[in-house]
């Protein structure tokens, strides 16, 4: 039982992070091989948000070079990022439902993820200027993703699941 | 014997992985004209498993500058939800000059219907081609 338990615990938390790393991953490939784009040198210790209680509001903005994390537990969530400049990085994880996700970028080279895992989520994206890529990766049903892109961008966004309604929560 | 094995799985991997290479990639390309527009224009379709890939390739042939503005929306709605991209720019090609300005990629589903839009405006900024591509199950 305590086996079993262990799986149940694992195997989707596993799962999640496999097709988060391969998104990621293909995105990466298909955003170098297709437009031969430069690698962005990335600094993770300027801001770094955890909140794991709900509901909670972010809001991150930063100028050039910078990379803005936020990670968000439960539900109704809502993460704001805005970044102006070159060569930014934000990227959000959502875990849970009925969340909210909105991302402003202006500037080239710039670089958004969005990953939300459950039902009910929305993500929004918009990016000016050239050579940007936005990526949203939602695993769960009746999500909705928006992005807008001003420039020679890549876009990807990857929806996974049409799963129902259990007394335990959601099945995929 | 021993050392002969991995030999054998191996060519036998590859051919497998060639066939499925062969036979889960659909290309499709639709050239985008428009009258007194000298720009060549290509909406290419990919579709490799549940991934769609969509770009666009733009070729000048001429001897001259051109400048136009090209946007690209994909909407796909399924049992997943709903994905909404818009991407524009603008374009300003080199004589014999060839691009890929912009890429789309999404997931699609076996119960997912998405609708692909191009639209293309001249110099003048006045709509000069519209094209809309819709999914087989249409609702």
């Amino acid at each position: 039982m305590k086996k079993n338990a262990k799986k149940l615990l694992i195997y989707p938390i596993l799962c999640f992070f496999l097709v988060s790393i391969s998104s990621l991953s293909t995105a990466n490939s298909i955003k170098d091989n297709f437009m031969n784009l430069p690698l962005v040198d990335i600094r993770v210790d300027l801001d770094f948000n955890y909140n794991k209680e709900i509901p909670i509001e972010n809001f991150a903005s930063f100028e050039s070079t910078n990379t803005a994390l936020i990670f968000q537990i439960g539900s109704l969530n809502e993460a704001y990022q805005t970044q102006l400049g070159l060569e930014n990085l934000a990227f959000v994880l959502q875990e849970g439902s009925n969340n909210y996700v909105f991302q402003y970028q202006e500037g080239n080279r710039n670089q958004a993820y969005v990953i939300q895992n459950g039902a009910n989520n929305y993500a929004s994206q918009y990016q000016y200027h050239d050579y940007n890529t936005g990526i949203i990766v939602q695993i769960g049903y009746n999500n909705e993703a928006f992005q807008f892109q001003s420039g020679g961008s890549t876009s990807i966004i990857i929806q996974q699941g049409n799963g129902w309604r259990t007394t335990s929560g959601f099945e995929y | 014997m021993v050392g002969g094995q991995p030999q054998v799985l191996s060519i036998k991997f590859g051919e497998k992985m060639k066939a499925q290479i062969l036979g889960i990639i659909l290309l499709m390309v639709l050239p985008l004209k428009a009258e007194n527009f000298p720009a060549e224009l290509n909406l290419y379709l990919e579709r490799e498993n549940s991934l769609l890939k969509v770009y666009l390739t733009c070729y000048n042939p001429t001897l001259e500058t051109l400048d136009f503005k090209v946007s690209l929306k994909i909407i796909k709605k399924g049992p997943s939800g709903t994905s909404n991209v818009l991407q524009s720019k603008r374009i300003i090609l080199s004589p014999k000059e060839k691009i890929k300005p912009m890429l789309g990629l999404l997931k699609i589903g076996p119960e997912d219907f998405y609708t692909i839009e191009v639209k293309v405006w001249n110099k003048e900024r006045r709509l000069i081609l519209e094209k809309t591509i819709c999914s087989e199950n249409e609702r």
